[in-house]
């Protein structure tokens, strides 16, 4: 997956991430409010999961996309491309809203985790784009590139 | 093709199985770390067909169906007859939610533009539901409670 497809994707899938995110939120979420009282105590009460649950249902995941579409051969149609544009978008959204769930869900055992919770995640990720990223960059440099690509390309240039 | 020694290839390969353990210690789903790892590698030929090429075969035939086992056998036939009335409202709640996402997909492709039957079969696109619901239903460890949102899932 290439990170900065989010940001050469237009402005329709945008339009469409947007929508097809926030007003299913909202009125899931509306529905939610009006029958809190009749949805059994045990439901609601276990570890506020209907929230997540929500959530979930809500986006529409860049991975799942790609594999139903290229299974049923639609992946470079138009309505394919536009579908898997806005599920990029739609996942970075909820990328950026991760560490807010997760601290919600430590806050139920105690305040204190939260801190802790939030300061391992950010050393776990910064190690990720800090350590391997350059790693894998190093990986590729340093591999003698005599492929059958540029042998191709040898053959066009003459 | 390239040929990227075994070496660094073998060493990405159980560092992603090592992200996976951190952000299981860290507190977070055990999935975020492998995925933003994922989002971290350049994508493309060089590398990342490379890594392709040497771990499709056992994620796709060996790992995938054992998911799916792990998934079949949280689920519990006679709970679920138990507690039939609150997997209902979970169930409504899920049917509304696609159902609005439908319906908000179709009008923001005909705000583009897109005829509005085109704009519905982009909404039924964007309510697939695959492999990441399931994993992630399973990560919530909702016990009994979801298992008709899980029942419904794979059907």
């Amino acid at each position: 997956m290439d990170a900065s497809l989010v940001w050469h994707a237009g402005k329709k899938p945008f339009i469409i991430a947007i929508t097809s995110l926030s007003i299913p939120m909202m009125i899931t979420f509306l529905t939610y409010l009006c029958f809190q009282n009749q949805i059994g105590y045990q439901v609601n009460s276990k570890h506020n999961f209907l929230l997540f649950l929500m959530a979930t249902f809500c986006n529409s995941f860049f991975f799942v996309q790609a594999e139903v579409l290229s299974d049923l051969g639609l992946l470079s149609s138009e309505l394919g491309r536009l579908a898997l544009s806005a599920s990029i978008i739609q996942d970075f959204i909820l990328y950026c809203f991760i560490p807010v769930f997760n601290s919600f869900n430590q806050s139920q055992i105690g305040n204190e985790n939260v801190i802790m919770h939030l300061l391992s995640f950010a050393i776990m990720v910064s190690f990720i784009i800090l350590v391997i990223r350059p790693y894998a960059m190093w990986v590729i440099r340093n591999t003698p590139s005599h492929g059958c690509v540029r042998y191709l390309i040898k053959i066009l240039n003459n | 093709m390239l040929d990227f020694s075994e070496l660094h290839i073998t060493l990405i390969t159980i560092l992603v199985i090592l992200m996976a353990l951190a952000s299981d210690i860290v507190g977070a789903l055990d999935i975020i770390g492998p995925l933003f790892m994922g989002l971290v590698l350049p994508s493309g030929p060089p590398l990342g067909t490379a890594l392709i090429g040497r771990i499709d075969l056992v994620t796709t035939e060996l790992l995938l169906p054992i998911s799916f086992i792990i998934a079949g056998r949280e689920m519990d036939w006679a709970a679920a007859g138990q507690e039939l009335k609150h997997g209902l409202w979970v169930a409504l709640l899920m049917l509304v939610s696609n159902i609005t996402k439908v319906v908000s997909a179709a009008f923001a492709a005909s705000y583009c533009n897109f005829s509005f039957k085109k704009g519905a079969l982009l909404g039924l696109i964007m309510n697939f539901k695959g492999i990441m619901e399931i994993i992630l239903l399973i990560d919530y460890r909702l016990g009994r409670v979801c298992i008709a949102t899980l029942l419904l899932l794979i059907l």
